[in-house]
């Protein structure tokens, strides 16, 4: 080749590099089509929300995938519309809700993909009314149905958590004729061929402990999504498991949806996938405790409550445990919730945050144990090894203390009929709950609640509780709140351990994912997720 | 002392055996004197280390010694073998021999109730007796203990049934002595030997299940290590993280059933009476 | 065998009775208040006296009605069919395995007697049997998914579906706990065939000067199953407890993982019947075998003859 020639070639090659390195790169634009392989722990039981029982977690996280709710949670837990076009609150005792047009059932019989109505709202709140998920709505007096696309929630009293129990993930919206005649009316929805919703995911396969297949609804509300063609759901016990299917290209998703998430000793593994994402994200949660029940010795002294919780070593713990990341400091309400006060504003209570032995034993001496004294720690198999490791390593801080902690290990049946239920001796390691708004994470320390292990019969407190519940409006909602909280760290109830990060995986296959910060709703962000 | 020296010289792997157990004896025993920390002293700033020459063994996700655990493990994995296999032993000579001496309605109505426990499928059993029992060292005990006690009194029994035939026992009931002396000079003594010969095996077979009956979430609880608990929960886990947490346990595991059934073995072949006689 | 049987249901039936927490709370979890846990208790039948449960269930068992799930409402019968499968196919791979290896193994450590391969052979028998089958099942998937890059089929693939990927979905648990039942069938066939070397037609054929080889694998082949069926009753027994492990680390569906399941969830129904189904089977099996023996094994006919 001639120098001219060779001169011209690289000029040309230089120009085309040029011309690419500038020109700018479409933006990644979603893709219809593929199916989504995710992991989850265990079947779901059943496929009511709204039944006779507890609505299991599984069973809410498959729901998301086939049914609506009025309202819903967006990733970062606000509250927004999603059968609801709009709300109103006339008066302080009054909603109204208008509905979205055009919404269809799935095509399925026997609903065969009729237009949802107002009556189908209407449905779905006396079906809460006869199910444990009543508790959500305990002024609520009457649902009435103006017109086809309106419904009317009248109160016998105020409740500040109204609009938020709306986006909870058990109040999905059913249709009637979709479940199988009971005697009271409210109808049976445990079956497979029951599962017919509005969601944009049809239930089309269900295998016991194997696996849930979902495709794409055609008829969904937002046009021209799920970009999913389908997801398919497997049941896989072990995060270990899990991380393994997803190394060797079987799985594109392993969520955090509930309580646990991805033991964070596990991320490196899932790091060293090529082309995988690590997310960790926070959740709306407490953190794990230490309870005891304060109408009995030992707890029954907040000197030994506040002793306890200054030989926790939060930070050390994070550290060795938590290596994604930790909030260390926790609290009553979830460390996310707008009302939560951080350690820095809590004041004089912040004292008993520290970390610090020997002023520790001083106040347990202060409180008649000088020599220390031996205590029951229950604890249960039931969340998994990690979990009563956990309650080994409390074991050992606590001896520092000079608490003798003699471990009882119980197995889960025994632990949710006896313990869980306030029915123990000393102290309890006691897991984060996701409960749904700040009322009922406060009302859980009212007497009468049935989750309120700790036996608390604080007369001030219950009436924080119940004006926060009937407050008129944000503000002083907002302070009553706050006064419950400063007084709860100032007595220390309950010992709250750091809480971690949890984590979400996918793989590289996966576009869009965003982790819901409410976590049984994880699956309404598929509808926004694309694979490439 | 003359058994000892046969199983030196004809079954030098059940002389290995042998040895084995003895070495576990004397760790269990002293365990709290050989391990270089106690099994619960946490450390977090240490934890899920490899093999070193501080930690031998390497630490767990607390920052534990391995080496220490496993020392401790053990103690619980000889108690819990030993102990549930004189339970069963005790338990099994209790049933069978009554069974086999007494025989017609006795035998009949004790070997219904044999069958039956026989009949349940095998761990079943064990999870049950346990879960009934509550948590602890003593509920595991006493749960494997009797479930093996059903099938050692079926040799035990069927032991019993070769010493009555004797014509010395139809005699001495003839001359006035009574059952008590009867099982206690002539039955008791010649049952000796299969006892021995299964006892030995059981105890391996009782190490196993334990294990199993961890892995499943039933074992031992903490913050007792056994090896079966370390195995199942974190181990698993850790399997990639921190294999040496699962290496180690499974190879003490191993170590242990591997003695006691070459000791079995050996015992069987030396005190086999059709063995000897051939 | 009837009487055993009953023996066995009222054994279930009482010790699941006994056991310490119920279905209901676990329903309930902490939102059960005491009116909604009464009214449960007494849609599900928990409320009335035992005997009477006990008669209901017996009836219900006579008719061929095993009742419903107590946590999922669905039919146990229908779980049963669903599990049933798995259960079989890998009770009867992990036999032929065990067969196959103890068979093998067997023969050949009998005609090395006492020489290296005898020995070696046994160790590693007895090796195998002291491995915790969980241990090494975990190794077994683990190592497997760093090494080669390959994990186990997330469900599992009916053999109908691909006769392939379901042996070697199987392959793995079957192996493991084939290796703990083969031991003893290992040590049995030795036995017999050490007793067949030592028998006069096998010198007298050695000293007419013919190959004891066909001789010896003609009598092989015999006593080598006979050592097997034998114990099979016991193996099956075993295998059934064996698959309680290996189901729930391998994730299979099958009965083994049910009993876990069914007893973690005071599943009465579920329990009960899977506990007399499986009573039996193994009964069953036993019963074959004392036939088949009595078939095969011509002393015993002599003596009976």
């Amino acid at each position: 080749m001639t120098r001219f020639r060779r001169t011209l070639v690289a000029a040309g090659v230089v120009s085309v590099a040029a011309f690419v390195a500038v020109a700018p790169t479409p933006a990644q634009a979603p893709k219809r089509g593929g199916i989504l392989r995710v992991a989850e722990q265990s079947d779901p039981v059943g496929f009511d929300t709204l039944g006779k029982k507890k609505a299991p977690v599984y069973t809410q996280l498959a729901l998301a995938y086939t049914h609506n709710r009025l309202l819903k949670y967006d990733p970062s837990g606000e509250v927004v519309n999603d059968l609801a076009a709009s709300w109103s609150q006339p008066n302080p005792t009054t909603y109204v809700v208008t509905l979205r047009k055009g919404v269809h059932f799935h095509n399925k019989p026997p609903v065969n993909g009729r237009e949802l109505t107002s009556e189908d709202i209407k449905f779905t709140f006396e079906r809460m009314a006869k199910s444990p998920e009543a508790r959500l709505f305990p002024t609520l007096k009457a649902v009435t149905t103006p017109d086809k696309y309106t419904v009317r929630f009248e109160l016998s009293a105020p409740f500040s958590s109204f609009v938020a129990n709306l986006a909870a993930t058990t109040m999905y919206v059913y249709a009637k004729e979709a479940g199988k005649p009971t005697p009271d009316g409210a109808g049976d929805y445990t079956a497979v061929d029951t599962v017919i919703g509005t969601g944009p995911f049809m239930l089309e396969e269900y295998r016991e402990k194997q696996r849930l297949v979902f495709k794409r609804n055609p008829d969904y509300f937002e046009a021209g999504k799920p970009y999913l063609d389908g997801v398919e759901l497997y049941i896989i016990a072990d995060n270990a498991g899990q991380i393994a299917a997803m190394r060797t290209g079987k799985l594109d998703l392993i969520p955090a949806g509930r309580g646990e998430g991805l033991p964070h000793f596990l991320v490196p593994e899932a790091r060293s996938i090529p082309g995988a994402k690590v997310m960790p994200h926070r959740l709306f949660q407490t953190s794990e405790n230490l309870v005891g029940r304060v109408d009995q010795k030992p707890w029954s002294d907040v000197r030994v409550r506040r002793a306890v919780s200054m030989s926790i070593d939060r930070a050390g713990l994070a550290k060795a445990m938590f290596t994604e990341g930790a909030e260390l400091f926790s609290g009553p309400i979830p460390v996310t919730s707008k009302y939560f006060i951080p350690l820095d504003k809590l004041g004089e209570s912040a004292a008993w945050y520290r970390y610090d032995v020997t002023a520790a034993r001083k106040l347990l001496a202060d409180a008649g144990y000088p020599n220390g004294l031996p205590v029951k720690l229950t604890t249960t198999t039931g969340y998994g090894p990690t979990y009563t490791s956990r309650t080994e390593l409390l074991k050992s801080m606590l001896a520092k203390l000079g608490i003798e902690a003699s471990i009882v290990t119980q197995e889960y049946p025994v632990w949710i009929s006896s313990t869980y239920k306030g029915n123990y001796e000393g102290m309890v390691h006691i897991p984060a709950w996701t409960l749904g708004d700040e009322d009922e994470w406060l009302a859980t320390f009212t007497p009468g609640d049935t989750r309120n292990q700790l036996h608390l019969d604080d007369p001030k407190l219950t009436e924080l509780v119940n004006l926060a519940r009937s407050a008129p409006n944000e503000a002083v909602r907002a302070k009553l709140i706050g006064q419950f909280v400063t007084a709860f760290h100032d007595q220390m109830f309950r010992v709250y351990l750091p809480a971690p990060r949890m984590v979400t995986v996918t793989s590289k296959r996966v576009q869009g994912y965003v982790p819901a910060v409410r976590g049984y709703g994880y699956a309404i962000a598929l509808v926004n997720t694309w694979l490439e | 002392m003359t058994l000892l020296r046969a199983l030196v010289t004809r079954k030098p792997i059940g002389a290995v055996g042998a040895a084995i157990v003895l070495v576990l004896l004397v760790v269990a025993v002293f365990a709290d004197r050989l391990a270089p920390q106690h099994f619960n002293e946490t450390s977090l700033t240490d934890a899920l280390q490899p093999p070193s020459r501080a930690h031998w063994f390497g630490t767990d996700e607390l920052g534990r010694d391995l080496y220490s655990r496993i020392l401790y493990g053990a103690q619980v994995s000889m108690t819990v073998g030993l102990a549930a296999t004189a339970v069963a032993v005790l338990l099994g000579a209790a049933i069978g021999i009554v069974s086999g001496y007494f025989g017609r309605g006795v035998d009949l109505a004790l070997q219904r109730v044999v069958d039956a426990w026989l009949a349940f499928p095998g761990l079943v059993m064990v999870i049950a007796l346990l879960v009934l029992l509550g948590p602890g060292l003593g509920s595991v005990i006493l749960a494997l203990g009797i479930s093996q006690a059903f099938p050692q009194s079926r040799i035990i029994r069927g032991a019993t049934l070769v010493v009555r035939e004797h014509a010395y026992i139809e005699a001495s009931r003839a001359s006035g002595a009574s059952h008590g002396r009867v099982l206690l000079r002539h039955v008791l003594p010649n049952v000796v030997a299969p006892i021995i010969v299964s006892a030995s095996t059981y105890v391996s077979f009782v190490i196993l299940i334990e294990a199993a009956v961890s892995f499943l979430g039933y074992g031992v609880p903490p913050p007792r290590p056994s090896w079966g608990g370390m195995l199942s929960a974190t181990g698993r886990s850790y399997m990639v993280r921190a294999p040496w947490l699962s290496v180690f346990p499974g190879l003490a595991l191993t170590l242990a059933i591997f003695a006691f059934n070459v000791l079995g073995d050996a015992l069987r072949d030396l005190l086999d009476p059709r063995l000897r006689a051939a | 065998m009837v009487p055993t049987l009953l023996v066995v249901s009222v054994m279930v039936f009482v010790i699941m009775r006994l056991l310490p927490g119920d279905v209901v709370n676990l329903m309930f979890q902490d939102l059960g208040y005491a009116q909604s846990l009464a009214e449960m208790r007494a849609k599900l039948g928990l409320d009335l006296p035992f005997h009477q449960q006990y008669g209901r269930w017996l009836a219900g068992l006579l008719r061929g009605d095993l009742g419903e799930s107590l946590w999922t409402q669905r039919s146990v019968v229908s779980v049963l069919a669903e599990r049933l499968p798995v259960t079989l196919e890998l009770g009867l791979l992990s036999l032929a395995f065990a067969v196959v290896y103890g068979g093998v193994t067997g023969v050949l450590a009998a005609i090395s007697q006492d020489r290296w391969p005898d020995m070696t052979l046994r160790s590693v028998a007895m090796m195998f049997l002291s491995l915790p089958s969980f241990w090494l099942g975990t190794l077994a998937i683990v190592v497997p998914s760093i090494w080669l890059g390959w994990s186990p089929s997330l469900q599992l693939v009916p053999f109908g579906a691909s006769p392939r990927e379901n042996l070697v979905q199987f392959a793995l648990p079957a192996a493991i706990l084939g290796s703990h039942l083969g031991a003893p069938i290992m040590r049995m066939t030795r036995a017999m065939m050490l007793e067949v070397l030592r028998h006069d037609y096998v010198r007298t054929a050695r000293a007419k000067g013919l190959a004891p080889a066909p001789v010896v694998l003609k009598h092989a082949l015999r006593n080598a199953i006979i050592p097997s069926v034998t114990i099979l009753g016991v193996q099956t027994s075993q295998a059934i407890a064996g698959s309680i492990v290996m189901e729930t680390l391998f994730q299979l569906p099958g009965m083994g993982s049910l009993l876990v399941e069914a007893l973690a969830h005071r599943d009465f129904p579920m329990f009960q019947s899977l506990v007399l189904f499986l009573a039996l089977f193994v009964m069953a099996v036993n019963l074959l075998v004392d036939l088949t023996y009595f078939a095969i094994d011509p002393r015993t006919r002599a003596q009976a003859g």
